[in-house]
């Protein structure tokens, strides 16, 4: 039998009376003496403020999530050419009729390839929600069957969207760091570094297209769609990589506003 | 009052104790949220849930030292016992807030994938090989684990039925919970994070643990490192010479050290004294700072009580421990190391008059 931590009655009602200043014991199922009840009192304001310090103090600290933003209350609609490229993508025109590409994902964490592979090359207009973070766009297609809506534009009007020939920029090493771009872009504020390994590891291998982000000395930071040789999915080779900070090289090209990065499959390195 | 288990047995200290953790935890999170939402705001707001799995997080961290450190700073400061008598239940809480972290995190950053989230927080692609690709959500899954395992058995149900050695080293893991802990976060959210303050406060916080550790063990050691000499021996074993017994004081108890053996507290009833092991039936508490509380030996740490005369727990409790003999030869006070089989009654010596 185990004793409970009160005592039945005839042990535990004359302690007060053997309590004296100065040799005051303290039992938790008996009235507390008052130098440990100063003394509880004085420790718990003390780790009141400590408390509060530090969880005011580490959350000023926190890092910066950047300025990603993801309109998930509000459903939008574009209209332009898919391009399979090797991830989807869509061309379209924005408000001033510049061409702009888009980059298209499924909702959770999974890419919209396979979904618009039949679409490659073809006129759609697409509903879903928008990210966006420094200008780069994004669009979040919706799950509902009719999102995808092919369209029968004039061959000249469609002409204006398709693809341009990449234009190289020559050879690089860049330092910076894979990323799955959904969540870097908007939908988790931050959505990179080693916290976010795991999730990018998820959306990536989900079909999301993996990016490349550098960051100048001034704050601000360049795009880069990754991809291999031949045109190929960079997904399987960078995986492991995604969070960690690295250093890569390979071949840098223009294709529309999206700047394009095919590594060198055997120059990634851990910095 | 039942001898029975009951969930909780609720006393007036514990339902303070449980209040003031509770407003701890919701004074730490509350400033950590409003100072995370002013700290970054419009567009560069941190995500709801992330600023929540961080608040979360941090706090369980925080609460984790805060049991770390109340053990020995109650050795140091006696009337801090308050802070230590309840501590299982700042050791449940700490659970529960790190489980909340670990159930957003799940979730959130292994929810909505192709993967089963536990799949995923399993397997995600990590390089045991390279400290910047180390797997830390893996530490801090497994120290999860080790704080499930202590609240699970942290009531006194299990302390009973596991034995109280088996309970010990099941709740000595703690340490290995910290120190998965603390690569939890050394590789993760501080190869994240660019601040400075962040290394510097965990620094802070693993000197200050283990300072406190290494102080109260030291000064455990310089007890244990004085033992008592024998004087005689017989075949009831080793007398050892308590000299003048005048100083400990009344329904107090002096501490003897024997090389190799558990510590034996002496106590003074009265003019009597009796002796006992200094090790407590329940949680192993240090018997001897204790007090005698009508006519009961009393422990420290959670109150559990012993006949002095007998070393057995009033009825209608059964728990017992080993008693000494003293004898009184020449004027002197002399104490046998051997303890004899626990709840062996003993009688008590008189202290000699020229004591008194």
């Amino acid at each position: 039998m185990s004793q409970p931590e009160e005592p039945t009655g005839p042990v535990n009602n004359a302690a007060g009376a053997d309590r004296t200043v100065g040799d005051e014991f303290f039992v938790g199922y008996l009235p507390t003496p008052a130098g440990h009840r100063r003394a509880a009192v004085i420790a718990v304001v003390i780790i009141g403020v400590l408390l509060a310090g530090v969880a005011g103090v580490v959350a000023w600290a926190q890092r910066d999530p950047g300025t990603g933003t993801w309109q998930s209350d509000r459903t939008s609609s574009l209209e332009g050419v898919v391009v399979i490229a090797p991830y989807a993508l869509l061309r379209t025109a924005d408000e001033s009729g510049v061409v702009v590409t888009v980059i298209l994902v499924s909702e959770g964490k999974f890419g919209a390839t396979d979904r618009l592979r039949d679409h490659d090359g073809k006129t759609v207009r697409i509903r879903g929600t928008m990210l966006e973070r420094d200008g780069r766009r994004m669009l979040e297609v919706s799950s509902n069957a009719d999102a995808v809506t092919p369209l029968d534009w004039p061959v000249a009007r469609r002409a204006g969207l398709l693809p341009e020939s990449p234009r190289p920029l020559g050879r690089a090493t860049l330092r910076g760091e894979f990323i799955d771009p959904k969540c870097y872009i908007g939908a988790m504020k931050p959505g990179g570094g080693k916290t976010h390994k795991a999730c990018a590891q998820l959306c990536v291998g989900g079909g999301i297209p993996p990016m490349f982000v550098t960051r100048s000395q001034d704050g601000s930071e360049d795009y880069f769609l990754v991809i291999e040789e031949g045109d190929r999915s960079a997904a399987v080779t960078v995986i492991p990589y995604l969070g960690d900070p690295v250093e890569v090289g390979g071949e840098v090209e223009m294709r529309g506003d999206l700047r394009v990065l095919r590594i060198d499959t055997t120059t990634i390195l851990r910095i | 009052m039942s001898v029975g288990y009951k969930a909780v047995q609720w006393t007036h200290s514990k339902k303070v104790y449980d209040v003031v953790i509770v407003a701890g935890v919701l004074l730490y999170l509350a400033t950590f949220i409003i100072v995370g939402k002013i700290a970054w705001r419009g567009d560069r707001a941190i995500s709801d849930e992330i600023l929540l799995i961080r608040a979360l997080g941090t706090c369980a961290i925080v609460m984790l030292h805060i049991v770390l450190a109340i053990g020995p700073l109650a050795r140091f400061f006696p009337r801090l016992s308050p802070l230590l008598y309840n501590r299982r239940h700042l050791g449940v809480a700490t659970f529960l807030v790190a489980a909340a972290h670990g159930t957003i995190v799940l979730g959130y950053y292994h929810g909505f994938g192709r993967l089963n989230p536990f799949v995923s927080l399993l397997t995600h692609d990590a390089d045991f090989g390279v400290a910047s690709s180390l797997p830390f959500q893996l530490f801090g899954a497994m120290a999860l684990v080790i704080l499930f395992i202590m609240a699970a058995t942290s009531h006194d149900f299990w302390l009973r039925n596991l034995s109280a050695r088996t309970w010990k080293s099941i709740h000595m893991m703690v340490y290995a919970c910290y120190v998965l802990v603390i690569a939890h976060v050394m590789f993760g959210a501080l190869q994240a994070e660019r601040s400075s303050l962040y290394p510097a406060l965990l620094a802070a916080g693993v000197i200050g643990v283990t300072a406190l550790h290494v102080a109260a063990g030291l000064r455990e050691r310089r007890i244990d490192k004085q033992p008592w000499a024998a004087i005689d021996q017989d075949k009831k074993g080793a007398w050892i010479d308590l000299g003048d017994c005048r100083d400990i004081p009344n329904s107090r108890a002096r501490t003897v050290c024997v090389d190799g053996r558990p510590r034996i507290a002496v106590f003074r009833n009265g003019d009597d004294l009796c002796a006992v092991q200094s090790v407590c039936a329940h949680q192993g508490g240090p018997l001897a700072e204790g007090k005698i509380i009508d006519g009961c030996i009393t422990c420290p740490w959670h109150g559990w009580q012993y006949r002095p005369e007998d070393g057995r727990s009033p009825p209608p409790f059964e728990e017992r421990i080993s008693t000494h003999r003293i004898r009184s030869r020449d004027g002197r006070l002399e104490l046998n190391a051997l303890p004899e089989p626990p709840g062996t009654a003993v009688p008590p010596a008189r202290l000699p008059e020229e004591m008194t």
